[in-house]
């Protein structure tokens, strides 16, 4: 609970990030588009193991910077996910509400991935979590 | 009173904070949605301001294990004509991972670039172009679909294989089958074609029944920061009974910011509708703003005619709400 509560206060924001994984997954680096692909539901096997983005809610501040980063510039996510619902019954990554509640909820969930504040990189190493280096964006 | 509901829906929709996705959980895996549109035109020696609202209703049930079920409901009320109301999709998914989804049932055919059945909502123009609206193929399939996509470092690959009897009420068929298969480098460049093969047995529906063979290619680019896209598909149909026929359209779009675009297409057909041995053509600029992912809205100047007549004018101005 006492940790639970330090993450809350820890994760605020941070313009750096970092990914993070269940701790059985294997793969230890990933590129944008890989990322990309990962969060439109286009891809969800990477070097054969499953993978299941995590995202936050779509105001949140760490949910507009990833986008900021991984999306291209010109392209509308909501809009992505409205047409695919309605065109393909595709839904969204599943989204929590902070850092600390993806944090915990990676941890228990087999193939899981999101990511944080590179401010959380300790508690997610005592969390037990894979840490994976936040691809750097072409250009 | 349709026309003032769905004024309603839309002045809630643009005052809404939006969810992450559309339509209403009404349990934890299950959601009712739909959405609801209205074009008003006013064409030059046809019908003036002549109103068109659709209304579409889907309930999807998202089970575990991939299982997934799919129901959904469309509505069409053209003036002076009766209501008309429909089964569009009904089917179940099973979707083992993004390489291999099955779907049994009844489910759009897979076909190129545009999307039939849902342009009203999804697409940039408001008159659909003639490949699609000669119902050449048949747009609602009953039977089994296979699709997925493998995806490399940089190219993407999307297949579709199906077999199916068309539930298309213009164009009804026995037992057909086809395929789609295109690829896309580096989410810029899309290269695609479609191949379907049909026989069309019921002479209630077409007047001159016989095996259809259809050979769709595409393929569409986007540069600039992905704010221009340039989109072409050609249609090759050979009927047994009759002349093959040959439909193309190309289209450039400037995405001028993620709320606004502008549109142009140009396309070029024989006259399947018809039958008159002059080309059909048919040019449309459309200005559309997407108020937010649910309120959207365009604005087109469109011409058509046959080939060296005289162009014909058509304003059109079209509303869609998705809930």
């Amino acid at each position: 609970m006492l940790m639970f509560a330090c993450l809350l206060w820890l994760g605020q924001s941070d313009a750096d990030l970092i990914l993070v994984a269940h701790p059985r997954v294997e793969f230890r680096s990933i590129t944008v588009r890989e990322l990309q692909l990962i969060y439109l539901k286009r891809m969800d096997r990477l070097q054969k193991q499953r993978v299941v983005p995590l995202q936050y809610r779509h105001d949140h501040p760490m949910q507009k910077l990833f986008e900021r980063l991984v999306m291209d510039p010109h392209f509308d996510l909501d809009n992505y996910w409205y047409e695919q619902q309605v065109q393909a019954g595709e839904r969204p990554p599943q989204a929590v509400p902070d850092e600390a509640h993806l944090l915990v909820y990676v941890s228990r969930n087999p193939g899981h991935i999101g990511f944080v504040s590179a401010k959380l990189l300790e508690d997610a190493r005592g969390l037990g979590l894979v840490i994976i280096p936040f691809p750097k964006p072409p250009g | 009173m349709r026309l003032i509901c769905l004024l309603l829906i839309g002045t809630w929709g643009l005052g809404q904070d939006l969810p992450s996705q559309p339509g209403f959980q009404v349990h934890d895996n299950l959601t009712l949605g739909g959405w609801f549109d209205l074009i008003i035109s006013d064409s030059e020696g046809g019908p003036s301001d002549q109103r068109i609202p659709h209304a579409f209703v889907y309930l999807d049930a998202d089970f575990t294990s991939g299982f997934r079920a799919f129901l959904e409901y469309a509505s069409t009320d053209i003036q002076g004509q009766p209501e008309e109301t429909q089964l569009q999709r009904a089917y179940l998914e099973f979707k083992h991972s993004t390489r291999a989804k099955w779907r049994l049932g009844q489910f759009n055919t897979p076909s190129g670039l545009w999307k039939e059945k849902h342009w009203y909502t999804m697409v940039d123009s408001n008159r659909k172009p003639a490949i699609a609206d000669f119902r050449t193929i048949p747009m609602e399939a009953l039977g089994l679909e296979f699709s997925g996509t493998r995806t490399t470092a940089a190219i993407e690959w999307d297949y579709s294989l199906f077999i199916a009897r068309s539930q298309d009420k213009e164009l009804n068929s026995d037992l057909g089958y086809g395929a789609d298969l295109s690829f896309s480098i580096r989410d810029r460049f899309r290269f695609g074609s479609f191949t379907y093969q049909f026989m069309n047995s019921d002479e209630s529906t077409d007047p001159l029944p016989g095996e259809r063979r259809a050979l769709l290619l595409y393929t569409e680019s986007w540069l600039i920061d992905k704010q221009l896209m340039f989109r072409a598909e050609y249609l090759h149909m050979d009927r047994d009974t009759l002349e093959p026929t040959n439909g193309a359209y190309a289209k450039i779009k400037w995405q001028i910011n993620k709320k606004t675009f502008l549109n142009y297409r140009f396309d070029e057909s024989d006259d399947t509708r018809t039958g008159q041995p002059q080309l059909w053509q048919g040019q449309a600029l459309t200005a559309g703003y997407w108020f937010n992912p649910r309120v959207r809205a365009r604005l087109e100047l469109g011409q058509t005619r046959h080939k060296g007549s005289n162009w014909r004018s058509e304003w059109s101005a079209w509303v869609g709400f998705i809930l």
